[in-house]
């Protein structure tokens, strides 16, 4: 397969992918995560460089990959829609110490990641210290102390 | 009927885009089941090796067994069976087929390889029924039909190789 093909169906499949595990999944890794991430790259290597080990074969797939995240930047600007559907949106999740439960469940928050992220940013206690919690678009959890 | 998520009026400057979060959640969900359907067919061998993918044609006591799916530039091999006739086996692929199937090894040696008619004439030595294996992988992907002659009995192989 063309090597400019390759490296944008990849591209592609590895974005459709990791927007189906959702945001939180990056977030929360776990040495084994990582292990896992780091497999995940071993393979797609080989998928994208295949029997090619040529310098310009190199060269195209890096131009690729580079020119893929362009064009979706480019897009995600010029469409607030794309920049949505790619890389979500901010959801309330604690609303004056309560918990959203529905909403954290949907995303899979549990309340120890909220309470973490309030020990660890505002030395919080307890959740009724919370004024709001926000997961934000990259998967961290935003705390706004009463 | 699973319940609507809580709504909640917020003095935070932000778009929440409620409605693209449901909408995302679903799919999400279809998106998980269709990997795990994809998974299931995958491990049956809808991408090759296995059972949707193995196929076997049987004539005359001669036979051919392949992958009916196989992937770009993978492994995969073509295995005969075949009655010796005086001694001699022989198996006849198009040189078509051969242009975009790179044959790695052949299972035991062929004494003699001619070209006929546009087909690679293999010749093997036997005294009993003859077991070949042809291993190599496929240069092309999209889908590939061949007819291949053993001692003569046609069998028409039909493959799709995934990029």
């Amino acid at each position: 397969m063309n090597p400019v093909l390759r490296g944008f169906a990849i591209y592609i499949f590895l974005l459709v992918v990791f927007r189906l595990m959702g945001k939180r999944s990056l977030k929360e890794t776990t040495t084994f995560d990582f292990l896992l991430i780091l497999i995940i790259s071993e393979v797609t290597q080989q998928a994208l460089v295949g029997q090619d080990y040529s310098i310009t074969g190199a060269f195209i797939l890096i131009l690729t990959l580079i020119a893929a995240d362009l064009l979706f930047t480019f897009l995600r600007e010029a469409l607030s829609i794309v920049d949505q559907v790619m890389e979500g949106a901010p959801l309330l999740i604690v609303d004056h110490g309560q918990p959203l439960e529905r909403r954290m469940k949907k995303c899979k928050v549990e309340k120890d990641d909220v309470l973490h992220a309030a020990r660890l940013i505002h030395g919080i206690e307890t959740m009724s210290q919370i004024k709001y919690a926000v997961l934000e678009k990259d998967g961290s959890i935003s705390i706004i102390p009463y | 009927m699973a319940k609507d998520i809580e709504q909640v009026q917020h003095s935070i400057e932000m778009d929440e885009a409620i409605q693209l979060h449901k909408i995302g959640w679903t799919v999400q969900r279809i998106g998980w089941v269709l990997i795990l359907l994809l998974l299931v067919l995958a491990a049956l061998g809808l991408f090759g090796t296995g059972p949707l993918s193995h196929k076997q044609l049987e004539a005359g006591g001669n036979a051919i067994a392949y992958e009916r799916f196989a992937r770009y530039e993978a492994n995969t091999a073509l295995r005969f069976t075949a009655v010796h006739r005086n001694g001699a086996v022989m198996v006849q692929i198009p040189q078509q087929y051969l242009r975009d199937f790179e044959i790695a090894s052949i299972v035991p040696e062929p004494q003699e390889v001619q070209t006929i008619n546009g087909y690679y004439v293999y010749r093997f030595a036997a005294d009993a029924t003859l077991q070949i294996v042809m291993r190599g992988m496929h240069q092309q992907s999209g889908t590939v039909e061949t007819t291949i002659l053993v001692n003569n009995m046609p069998f028409t192989i039909s493959q799709f190789i995934y990029p």
